[in-house]
């Protein structure tokens, strides 16, 4: 298989954001991303290369340590909600009958309510929210569109020749599913993983925006949230909030064109 | 004649080098006529007529002539193509059930062909007119008003075949337009379609995998084999005395309420279409390959005395019996 | 006489909408017998909506019968032990139509023969399966060291097939059931993989149950015919009862719409005008009723039984009404008959 273009930009900036997570705060000292490290409001320059913000922190330092807790959110909301929905994908494609009628109503019930204001309400009412919190609030809210995928996608494998075939030569149930059924859904599993990653930061950043988020944590959604609160826009502070924005564009931009690569080689496998 | 094709070649890019689909292919067809060209999968039939609508996806078309009624169209510009397409020659495509746009109605899907064209109608005689049309393909006019997912499979291969002769064409393109169908369907859509393209007198150019069907529809028959045509005429003439051994083979493999018990294959698979075989492409199959077979390839030439149309690409053309 | 499969006066019935209340009936009444002591090929033939795909996953017991009894070696399928299902399993076969989609993508083109020959015990390792599976290719004319190890997409329909066949072949079947084996196989190798299914059954004594919609080739190769439309048995007969002498309006209708490969044979192609389609399959009565040109009032009142017309045949048509009416399986039973006495 020729990797396409959109996935390999896509893998390439996702790739060049994590080993910036991980290997930036080895070098970075985490005292200057604390407030009143520094003096506060500075312009950019050959000291502070993206300036000081509002409470003295140095900006490359809070992007350096926004970056790891932002994309841990993500990747951890993705994964939880991946993992109960490839789960109850394939039962309710697979087994079929009443397990799918209730797996089905449950995520046709949840995908009716409007998610935003569900995680307003339970952000408003924990005591202390944190990055966890934050990520299991998000999944909770986003494994339906897993679920959705995999159970389609297991229908139309349940049918197809190679799973009759399977049926004669003896097999059944989960060893049916696991050596015939879930290798020829990956793609599709990554396909969708990326997706609710996607997903998950986006309502992420948009609680955090709000204020709802991690008080306590750094966050890009956060900057972007302490930019706003102390009004950095109107005091021409451009270094305070467009650097986080940034970043978040580059996220979404390489998990985009993840998406998009890995739709296309989807569906060409499917087009063969 | 209508139309004229001298050395159409189709190439393909693909990642493991160029495949040639389409290889020197030339034939005729008279106006009124019908010709029909049958191959098996991969012999670049359907790409040959795909070529000649310019709807390829990919492949680069190298043609020496391409005449349509007088009109060469190797040079033509894509926006007189498109002009082209449905007002001169028209395609019935090979999935027309999936052809059809469902969210559609297919008096709108429809009505998209005269408005294409710059022909303008007010409401009820559009209606009139589509309500002809279908009703000349066996339909009742108020087909119009339904969905494709209300039609059976006939119905909308019917309504495709209405699409096609909308603006009046002189050329048919038909791609397997009935391998889909029922045995019993296959039957009445395709005297359909030979009734229309009769009152049309139009010409017909026939893309089909099944021999039988062939000889009973068409006057003139091109056999195709590894993207080349390797055997030309009058369809009786090739039935009766073929002269390429491929042709021999395929007519003799066809299943009859004759034979019970009896069983006539050809042995071994078609060729790479990646690469290009030295000689005959047919010669690793054939039982009569001699050494000339293996390094030369053969032209197509006239190979029946009292026919000077009936042409085969064989070196041993005279000795098939 | 016993057979490895038999279908008793079996209904299949689907039900769809609000509490089930929309039937719609796939099979009525059907009773066939496969395999036994005289193994044979018996043609089903159907355009779609016929009811033969039903009729297909019924045999495989993919499909439970809602009314009668399939048996298995004279056993009710709904009363057999988990280890005779395993051995209903490995005795009876299936190729089907698309030789693409049999194969999953995932494995390399030994795993659908690998797998059964492990879980039936019929290979005690690896080594011995392969070898098995070498057998089996070289019987429908394959070279194993050209075939194993290869990707599907690297092989051709026609040789994806007959490694199919290979498959069904390596498992020692009784009874292998063909479900449009050729129909999306190359012209030019349909006769080939066609006579690999009838040497199957001459020199393996492998019963074979071919489901087609071409009569052609259920002419060329079975013995018996059983012409179906709209989930109901129009007529069964021999072979050449069936095709030579139809009694049926349905099946002298199918004749009349195949070509013949002579074009000095004339072929009334008519102008298309006769559209004769419907989508919806009558409640009661004739499924064919709506359709056939020599319709009675009686026709969709009362759908008509198997008529004994014939020894080898039989029609359910009430212009061919008799006193005695019999089943599929009768007729069937009746042709073994004949042909152990014309073989002795």
């Amino acid at each position: 298989m020729r990797m396409n273009a959109f996935l390999g930009w896509g893998l390439g900036i996702l790739v060049l954001l994590i080993l910036t997570a991980i290997i930036g705060p080895m070098v970075a000292d985490p005292k200057m991303a604390e407030v009143g490290a520094v003096i506060p409001r500075q312009k950019p320059s050959a000291e502070f290369l993206l300036g000081t913000d509002g409470q003295g922190r140095d900006m490359i330092a809070v992007l350096i340590y926004a970056l790891p807790q932002t994309l841990k959110i993500g990747l951890l909301a993705g994964l939880i909600s991946l993992g109960v929905g490839t789960v109850l994908g394939l039962v309710s494609g697979f087994v079929g009958g009443w397990v799918d009628a209730v797996i089905r109503t449950i995520s046709d019930v949840m995908m009716t309510i409007p998610g935003i204001a569900i995680m307003v309400l339970v952000a408003a009412n924990v005591r202390v929210m944190t990055v966890e919190i934050m990520a299991v609030i998000v999944a909770a809210l986003s494994w339906m569109i897993a679920t959705r995928t995999i159970r389609a996608q297991t229908l139309s494998v349940r049918e197809r020749g190679y799973v009759q075939i399977a049926r004669l030569n003896g097999q059944s149930g989960l060893k049916l599913v696991f050596v015939e059924v879930l290798p020829n859904l990956l793609t599709f599993i990554a396909a969708s993983f990326v997706m609710t990653v996607s997903q998950a930061m986006l309502a992420t950043i948009g609680l955090e925006a709000l204020g709802l988020g991690p008080q306590d944590d750094l966050t890009l959604g956060m900057t972007i949230y302490w930019a706003q609160f102390y009004a950095a826009i109107v005091r021409g502070m451009w270094w305070w909030w467009m650097p986080p924005v940034f970043i978040i564009s580059l996220i979404f931009v390489g998990l985009m064109l993840t998406s998009i690569g890995l739709d296309s080689t989807v569906n060409k496998r499917l087009a063969r | 004649m209508l139309l004229d094709v001298r050395n159409l070649s189709v190439e393909y890019v693909t990642p493991k080098g160029p495949a040639y689909a389409v290889n020197d292919v030339s034939f005729s067809l008279k106006k009124g006529g019908r010709l029909g060209l049958v191959g098996e999968s991969g012999s670049g039939k359907s790409t040959t007529v795909l070529a000649l609508m310019r709807l390829l996806r990919g492949g680069r078309i190298e043609a020496e002539a391409i005449d349509l009624d007088g009109r060469e169209l190797t040079g033509l510009s894509d926006p007189a193509y498109r002009k082209l397409r449905f007002a001169d020659m028209a395609m019935v495509p090979q999935g027309a059930m999936s052809s059809l746009n469902p969210v559609l109605r297919i008096s709108e899907q429809m009505g998209d062909i005269f408005d294409d064209h710059g022909v303008r109608h007010g409401r009820s005689e559009r209606r009139a007119i589509l309500g002809d049309l279908l009703e000349r393909v066996g339909l009742s006019a108020n087909v119009q008003d339904r969905y494709p997912h209300e039609l059976s499979g006939g119905m909308k291969q019917r309504v495709c075949i209405a699409m096609a002769i909308a603006l009046g064409p002189d050329l048919i393109l038909a791609d397997e337009p009935t391998s889909a169908l029922d045995v019993m369907v296959q039957k009445q859509v395709l005297a359909t379609l030979g009734r229309v393209q009769r009152e049309l007198g139009a010409g017909i150019l026939l893309i089909g995998h099944d021999m039988a069907l062939m000889a009973h529809f068409v006057d003139d028959l091109g056999v195709m084999y590894a993207g080349r045509l390797v055997e030309t005429g009058p369809v009786r003439r090739l039935f009766a005395k073929p002269r390429h051994p491929y042709t021999k083979m395929l007519i003799d493999s066809l299943p009859s309420f004759e034979r019970r018990g009896t069983f006539k294959g050809i042995p071994g698979v078609g060729p790479s279409l990646l690469t290009r075989l030295e000689g005959c492409p047919f010669h690793p199959r054939c039982p009569m390959a001699t050494d000339i077979c293996r390094t030369k390839r053969p032209d197509p030439r006239p190979v029946d005395a009292e026919e000077p149309r009936h042409l085969a690409a064989c070196h041993l053309a005279e000795e098939v019996s | 006489m016993t057979s490895t499969i038999e279908a008793r006066n079996v209904d299949v019935v689907f039900s769809s909408g609000l509490g089930g209340r929309i039937r719609k009936a796939a099979l009525q009444d059907l009773s066939l017998t496969v395999g036994g002591e005289s193994p044979s090929i018996t043609a089903v033939v159907g355009e779609s909506g016929s009811g033969k795909t039903t009729l297909t996953r019924l045999l495989l017991g993919f499909q439970p019968a809602t009314s009668g009894e399939v048996m298995y070696n004279g056993r009710a399928m709904s009363s057999l032990s988990p280890n005779e299902v395993k051995a209903f399993r490995r005795d009876v076969q299936a190729i089907f139509q698309d030789p693409f989609e049999v194969f999953n993508p995932f494995y390399r083109v030994e795993h659908p023969l690998v797998t059964p020959l492990r879980t039936f015990g019929l290979a005690q390792s690896k080594a011995e399966a392969i070898h098995l599976i070498e057998q089996a290719m070289e019987t429908v004319g394959l070279r194993p060291q050209e075939t194993i190890g290869k990707h599907p997409h690297q092989l051709s329909g026609g040789q994806r097939q007959r490694i199919m066949i290979a498959r069904a072949l390596a498992l020692r079947p009784s009874v292998i059931i063909a479900d449009e084996p050729v129909s999306m196989v190359d012209a030019s190798l349909r006769s080939t993989i066609l006579e690999l299914l009838w040497k199957l059954n001459r020199e393996q004594g492998i019963a074979l149950i071919y489901v087609t919609h071409d009569l052609t080739t259920a002419y060329q190769v079975a013995e018996t015919i059983l012409v179906l439309y709209g989930g109901q048995v129009m007529e069964i007969g021999s072979a050449e009862d069936v095709i030579h002498r139809p009694r049926h309006p349905y099946t002298r209708a199918l004749i009349e719409a195949v070509p013949s490969p002579d074009p000095d044979i004339p072929w009334n192609l008519g102008d298309g005008s006769d559209t004769g389609e419907v989508s919806n399959m009558p409640d009661q009565g004739c499924a064919f009723a709506t359709r056939c040109p020599h319709v009675m009032a009686k026709c969709r009142a009362q759908r008509p039984p198997l008529f004994d017309t014939d020894p080898l045949r039989a029609s359910a048509c009430w212009m061919d009404e008799r006193t005695e009416t019999t089943t599929a399986a009768e007729i069937q039973r009746r042709a073994a008959t004949a042909r152990t006495v014309a073989a002795e």
